[in-house]
């Protein structure tokens, strides 16, 4: 019973917000429609609608605290019961935990060695691994094609695989290669901005129809357990 | 040439507003209809229908679950992928038989993922609290490469089972795929962004494409309200391809120019 009645007022809660946001950012776009239906009430929706986006932004600085208290916590568990992979959870976690206290100290202006420590370790450290896990993309990438082949020995997986053959060999400034090129572009331009365009809007509708489910209620986030 | 018919000026100018509205009303009507008949037949869509033989085989071997939404958070336009992709993880956390461990890299993402996992325990008839570390939030990075450096690692150290991957994801899944495939663990990917789609489609076990990432509700749990949304996403469909026809054939018969 009491749980009916909070799940109740969570999607009274969640609906409401979404219903007054949506108007505020409407009536900021289009007052057409909602100008004579919302006239008086235009002030009142548009403070409202300013004040939930401001509540939404400190939601998302308070989700990363927990976000960084979760990455600390699991990783200085891992350490603590010396699971597999311990060692990296502990770097991790010495890690953090020296950029955190770098960044304090320098805030405070108690560290006066005259380098900016915190950058210098997103630059030389942070900076770095991941340029070398970009290096490392390209064997993962060759490694898809070839998995393709692999997975899926049919017809549109060799089309897949001549067509990244066709577009590499396109771009090798080699004269033999040449009349590839047009191909390439004609491929580039028609079929594949074909296809492209055809996953975006697929996505967009779908979008849309998620996007509707919310403002009706349909959604399982804003559903009781009832259907579980 | 613009139109000069108040009707079609109306629609111009409040299309934001009457678009959705029509959406949400077909997507009513769409529920009742559906709940009057017996079940509806989908599509096939390969990949939902192996999630569940994946997630038996990674329980059977006593071996955990790995799901992740990557980049999709619930900020600025991903906020709708977010609950797409939440309900694909709780689909698949609610058949899981044995732990699930969830990644992210929004920080956004983590109460609705803890949301998630305590809904699917409680559908699973878990009662209690929910282990440590069944939710990890890995920083994102330029291409989201921290998380696809700390997921890689994770499946190594946790001896993950079976892989669902649904969400925003870049050219950095190629490296999560490639330590899948290493460890000889089964994959199943789809991205909103083009270019971590098209490594999905090449990398996972069963491929998943564009406006599929949608349908793990109507799949795996075939609702009247989940079969709707699919009624409803695929009336749009053909209605676009049915514009976008009309469009051509008016614009070839102007002589090229886009119609008003």
């Amino acid at each position: 019973m009491m749980r009916s009645f909070f799940t109740m007022l969570a999607v009274l809660l969640a609906l409401t917000t979404a219903l007054v946001t949506l108007a505020g950012l409407l009536l900021e776009r289009q007052p057409v429609l909602l100008a004579g239906a919302l006239a008086t009430w235009e002030p009142l929706i548009r403070e409202w609608s300013a004040t939930l986006l401001q509540v939404f932004s400190i939601s998302v600085a308070v989700s990363i605290i927990i976000g960084i208290l979760n990455l600390l916590l699991v990783h200085l568990r891992r350490s603590g019961r010396r699971e597999t992979g311990c060692g990296y959870s502990f770097v991790l976690f010495l890690s953090a935990a020296t950029v955190i206290g770098l960044t304090y100290l320098e805030r405070e202006n108690l560290l006066t060695t005259g380098a900016e420590w915190r950058v210098l370790l997103l630059e030389q450290v942070q900076v770095t691994v991941e340029s070398s896990l970009a290096g490392l993309l390209l064997f993962g990438l060759v490694y898809g094609a070839w998995r393709v082949m692999a997975l899926r020995v049919n017809g549109w997986g060799s089309l897949f695989v001549l067509t990244v053959l066709l577009v590499l060999g396109a771009a090798l400034p080699l004269p033999e290669l040449a009349p590839l090129v047009p191909l390439r572009d004609w491929l580039l331009a028609v079929p594949v901005n074909a296809g492209a365009r055809g996953i975006l809007l697929g996505i967009a509708l779908a979008t849309i129809v998620v996007g509707a489910r919310v403002l009706i209620g349909q959604d399982r986030s804003l559903r009781s357990g009832r259907d579980e | 040439m613009a139109s000069t018919d108040p009707f079609l000026i109306f629609l111009q100018e409040n299309a934001s507003i009457v678009f959705p509205l029509l959406v949400a009303l077909g997507l009513g009507l769409s529920s009742f209809a559906v709940g009057r008949r017996s079940a509806r037949t989908l599509r096939v869509m390969p990949a939902w229908r192996a999630l569940p033989r994946m997630l038996e085989q990674a329980a059977a071997q006593g071996q955990p679950v790995h799901l992740s939404s990557g980049g999709a958070g619930l900020q600025g336009s991903d906020s709708l992928l977010a609950l797409a992709s939440a309900e694909a993880l709780y689909q698949a956390a609610r058949l899981a038989q044995g732990p699930v461990i969830l990644t992210t890299s929004d920080s956004t993402m983590i109460p609705l993922g803890y949301e998630v996992l305590r809904r699917a325990q409680r559908a699973r008839g878990f009662a209690g609290s929910m282990q440590a570390g069944t939710l990890r939030w890995f920083p994102d990075g330029p291409r989201s490469l921290a998380w696809a450096g700390a997921a890689s690692a994770l499946m190594s150290s946790e001896y993950v089972g079976a892989n669902l991957l649904v969400g925003g994801f870049g050219p950095e899944l190629a490296l999560v795929s490639h330590a899948a495939a290493r460890r000889g663990q089964p994959l199943l990917a789809a991205s909103d962004q083009l270019d971590g789609q098209a490594v999905a489609w090449a990398s996972a076990d069963e491929p998943l494409i564009g406006e599929e990432l949608y349908f793990a509700g109507a799949w795996l749990h075939p609702t009247p309200a989940n079969q709707a949304a699919v009624v409803m996403q695929d009336t749009l469909r053909w209605l676009l391809i049915a514009a976008l026809l009309i469009l051509a054939f008016l614009a070839y018969n102007s002589g090229g120019a886009a119609p008003a």
